[in-house]
Formats: C-alpha cells, structure tokens, sequence
C-alpha cells in the first residue's frame, strides 16, 4: 500500500509539473499584449514598455519559466493585473462557493440517482422504468446552461419561487445545483440501473434473502455494498465534466466562484489569474483522481496495491 | 424481485450467420435505424435546410424585433419561430444553426478520431518510447477537465470556426488515443499478427492492414457517442463568447443573446435549446444503438 501510494504520488506530482508547464505556454501564446491591455487605450508607448519591464515580460522565455515553476511552488502567482491583489489569494476566496456548489451537486446526484436507478431496476421494463430511462437520456443530452436558463425563466421569473442569481441562503443554490446535476444523474441513473439489476441476481442475494435478511439489509449490505465500484470509478470520470460544468453554470448564475473568476480573467486578460485559477482546478482534479483510485482498496478489501 | 409478473422481454434469437442477415433483421438493428433516420433528417435539415431558408445574419428589421413565434412580419411572410432582437427570423437561426453545430462536431470528431487513432496506434504497436510519450501526453491532456482546457485554448486563439474546430480537435483525441493503445497491446500478441509478420508484412502493412481493422468496431461506436459530446462543447463555448465570433448563427450564440431577453421573449433562448436536445438525443441514442448492435458484449 505504501508503495502504490508513493508511486502514484509521484505520477501524479509528474501530471501537475506538466500541466503547469502547459498554463505557463498557453497564456504566453494569447494574443494581446498585457501591458497594454492593462493600461488602456491612452498609455503611451513609454509607459507601455515601463508596465511590462514592472511585470517580467521582457525576460527571456527560460528565465520566465524558472521563475514561474520557482513561484508557482511557492504559492506566489503574483499580483492580478486587473485588482492589483495577490491571484493566488484571489482563487482561494472564490473557491469555498465553487466547493459547496460541486460538493452540493454531488451529493445530489448520487441520492438521485441511486433512488431513481434503483425504483427503475426494481420495476424493470414496466412505464417506470422506460420513464426513468427517457430522464436520464434526456438528462445526458440537454445543454447545461440552456436547462440552466429555462429554470430561471420558469422558477425565478414567472413563478417567483428561487433567486435566479448570486450566492446566499440555501434557496440560492438549489437552481444552480439542479442544472449542475442534471446530465451526471443521467449517467449515473443508468450506471445504478444496471448494477442493481446484474447483482440482485445474484446468489448470495437471494441467500440473504432465504435467511431472513430485511430488504433494507439486503439493498445496502449485499447489492449497493458490491456496486461501490463502478459508482465510484463513473463518479471519477464524470468529475472533469463536472468541473468544466461548473464553470459555465456559474457564468448563467452570476455564482461567484473558480469558474467565473477563470471567464473574467480571460476576458480581462489577467494572466496571474487565469494561471492561478486553471492549475488550482486542474490539481485538484489530479487530486480528486489520486483519492478515486485509492478509496478502491477500502471499498473492496480484496483488492490489493501490489 | 418479482420474475413472475414481469413481462418477460422476447428472448432475440440467435441472428442467423451468413452474408444475407440484414441490418433491420433483428430489433437492435431496426433500433439503429430508427434512431439514426432522426440524426439523418436533423443533418439533412443542417445540409439543405439554407436552402430552402435564406438567411442574411446581417439583415435586421429593426421594426418586427421581437415577434412571437407565429407573428405576420410587415414583408408578409411568417415568423413560425419568432424573431430576435435585430428582427432576425429565429428559425433560420435555429437552420443555419444546425448546420455550424454538426460542422463542427463531424470534424473535430473526425480530426480528434484519426489524430487519436494514429497515436495510439503507433504507441501500442511499438511500444517503447514511442509509447511512453504518447501516453503521458495522453495522461496530461486527460488531467485537464476537457471544458476547461478548451476555454483556457479558445481564449488564446481567439473566436472563429477553425479555431473552434481545433480547440475542440485537441480536447478529444487523448480518449481515442487510450482506446487504440489498450486494443493494440492485445492484439500486438495475437497470432495473425505474427503470421502476418512472419510472411514479410512491413509494419505499416500489418498496423493498416491487420490490426486497424479490429480495432475499428469500437472506435466507430466511440467516435458516435463523441459527437453529442462536441455539439455540447460547441454551444457552451459559443454561449460564453469563446465559440463561433458573433453574427455567424450558431445555437449557443443565439441562446446566450437571448439570455437578455427571457423576460420579454422568451421564445429566443428557449426554441434553440429545444432543437438541439432533440438532435443531441438522437445522436446519443444511434450512438447507444450503434453500440448494442455492434458489440455483443453489451447484451441489453
């Protein structure tokens, strides 16, 4: 175990040190030169070439890149060109509201999906089960934020129920959480279906159920216990969706987190920010994957790291 | 749960082998056709449909802005769709929009697929160095949430079709680079490859010529199921002004201008969307069809 986990430590260190050397080619390459951009149509070229001397543009490239990989490390990702405020500080304040929005929506899919997969399964190839399946491949195929947008327009609009925009109480997130979940429930939904369906099948459930085990017992214990698995490697998968979900559903909703932040600063053309903000989202990512992999062993013990 | 009461579905006998076993012959089959005759009238409305619905992104009517659906414009002719906020007729929006949107999906898929296959290709079948580069590019480019990183490109590269066709393009070949790869390594081993080699087959012969075509099955079904996916990247990133530049129609842009509009027309944002879940879910569902048909490995 310790040995996998070290190994797999290091891939993933390995991942980070290439995707930050990705962000650190990509924003030298937009066009547009910061400076100016910075200072406005009324800067002269003077002041032009002083902004950009300020920020470390006239270096070689090399020398930017040592500077940047000896920075990034250290968590300084200098100042934003637009707020004039440390970026990385700037990240570390949107995150809690795109946090509780990815978290609120993962909890959400999977309570969903697992009642919804699970009623489809028991009821199979009757209308509740075609009807189940209809919503998820709908649910797959809608387009988050015009889902997002007909929600505000019927639930924040005509019926005035929801706040359609910004962060705050409970009721703010539930709009924003529902067009963020919508397409993983349908993944998952299915994913639920057709485990519940292969496992109750299977022997050892129906001795469980011969010996007198309780359904609820027999449901959580012996079928969604071996289901674990797949659930987890699909919820995985789904994350990078879900993550790039995150940030145009935060565009719709006016949700102040990572992904608006990220919109904004391409927008501005702030390039510490824009660094700050995609490495952040992609090493938690990377992360996120690492702890996937290793929640295997502890949801089937047989399962071993050699 | 309860078998006897269950309507058990028809057992699919067994497709009789041989050269005359059709496609509609069996159900998985007719479901391919059903499912793809929508995807084929939703591109044939994509190919034909501006011609038979002229469109001028730039002619505006500024005095029949925002008609509903249904509305008799001043020029006589109807509104089926409504109009936009330019007096711009929405349906040829929604046409025009159609045909950018699989443009774009048909190609990146094409691009990404072929680039992707290639890659794989060479990396399982030579192994070595080859390999390992191919590959951890492969884990470097799947470390990015794939929307993400085609934000961080398109805002480099600035808006435009062929900019979009490429961001998109770059975003998907890792996953059918992956595929080919593990298909390879088997199939490196088996031995029609060896004899294949044994008979004096240069490698490229025997790359083109013996392994590509079993690998085929599931890049094709791969390759279905990414093209609901790409139309979906389109219209978000059109959506938040990274996609397709402004007066060409695209379904993303005329839904995030019509965002301004939800009060008053609501019909702007809402029409488009429709549309393209429909199509969406018809590609999706010939992709699932495709699968089930094709691979019998998934026994529905």
């Amino acid at each position: 175990m310790g040995r996998y986990l070290a190994r797999r430590t290091l891939a993933a260190l390995i991942v980070i040190w290439g995707v930050l050397t990705v962000i650190f080619l990509v924003v030298r390459v937009i066009p547009g030169d910061p400076a100016a951009v910075l200072l406005g149509t009324n800067a002269t070229a003077e002041m032009v070439a002083e902004q950009r001397a300020k920020m470390g543009l006239e270096r070689p490239l090399p020398v930017q890149y040592a500077l940047f990989l000896r920075q990034a490390i250290a968590g300084d990702w200098g100042l934003s060109y637009h707020e004039n405020r440390p970026a990385f500080a700037m990240v570390l304040e949107r995150m809690p509201a795109t946090l509780e929005l990815a978290l609120a929506s993962i909890v959400v899919t999977v309570m969903l999906s697992f009642v919804l997969g699970t009623a489809a399964a028991h009821w199979a190839l009757s209308p509740v089960d075609r009807a189940v399946g209809v919503l998820s491949l709908v649910g797959q195929a809608v387009p988050n934020f015009w889902l997002g947008l007909v929600l505000i327009l019927l639930f924040a609009r005509n019926l005035n129920w929801l706040p359609s925009f910004g962060r705050g109480s409970l009721w703010h997130l539930v709009l924003p959480t529902v067009t963020l979940s919508v397409q993983l429930i349908g993944v998952m939904t299915r994913l639920i279906r057709a485990g519940v369906l292969d496992i109750a099948g299977q022997d050892y459930v129906r001795t469980a159920r011969a010996k007198g085990v309780p359904e609820p017992g027999v449901m959580t214990r012996h079928v969604y216990r071996n289901m674990l698995i797949p659930v987890v490697t699909m919820l995985g998968l789904q994350l990078g969706a879900l993550l790039g979900g995150v940030v145009v559903i935060e565009m719709v909703f006016a949700w102040p987190g990572l992904g608006r932040l990220i919109v904004m600063a391409i927008n501005n053309r702030d390039y510490p920010v824009v660094q700050a903000a995609v490495t952040f989202t992609a090493v938690i990512f990377v992360g996120l994957n690492l702890l996937v992999d290793l929640t295997y062993g502890y949801l089937d013990p047989r399962i071993r790291y050699a | 749960m309860d078998t006897a009461t269950a309507s058990p579905e028809p057992r699919v006998r067994a497709p009789a082998a041989g050269p005359r076993r059709t496609l509609l012959a069996t159900r998985k089959g007719r479901r391919v056709g059903v499912s793809g005759l929508v995807l084929v009238l939703a591109v044939a409305l994509g190919l034909l449909g501006p011609l038979l619905v002229p469109y001028d992104p730039l002619a505006m009517r500024l005095e029949s802005r925002l008609q509903p659906p249904g509305a008799r414009l001043p020029d006589g002719h109807v509104a089926w769709l409504g109009t936009d906020q330019l007096g711009r007729d929405l349906l040829q929006q929604v046409v025009h929009g159609a045909r950018v949107s699989m443009l774009v999906a048909a190609s990146t898929v094409a691009i990404a697929g072929v680039s992707g296959t290639v890659l794989g290709l060479l990396a399982g079948y030579y192994g070595g160095l080859t390999d390992m580069l191919v590959m951890r590019l492969v884990d470097l480019q799947l470390a990015f949430p794939p929307l993400l990183l085609a934000i961080l490109i398109a805002a480099m590269i600035g808006p435009s079709i062929a900019n979009v066709v490429l961001t998109l393009s770059v975003i998907r070949w890792a996953v059918f680079a992956r595929l080919v790869h593990g298909s390879v390594l088997s199939l490196r081993e088996k031995e029609f490859v060896e004899a294949a080699r044994a008979l004096g087959g240069s490698h490229w012969r025997v790359m083109l010529g013996h392994i590509l075509p079993n690998t085929l099955t599931p890049i094709v079904i791969l390759a279905t199921l990414q093209i609901a996916l790409q139309m979906l990247a389109e219209a978000a990133l059109s959506f938040l002004g990274l996609g397709i530049p402004h007066p060409l129609p695209s379904w993303g842009v005329t839904i995030s201008q019509g965002r301004d509009y939800l009060q008053n027309a609501w019909w702007i944002a809402t029409i488009p969307g429709a549309v393209m879940t429909v199509v969406v879910l018809s590609a999706g569902l010939f992709g699932d069809a495709l699968r089930d048909y094709l691979d019998p490995r998934f026994r529905g």
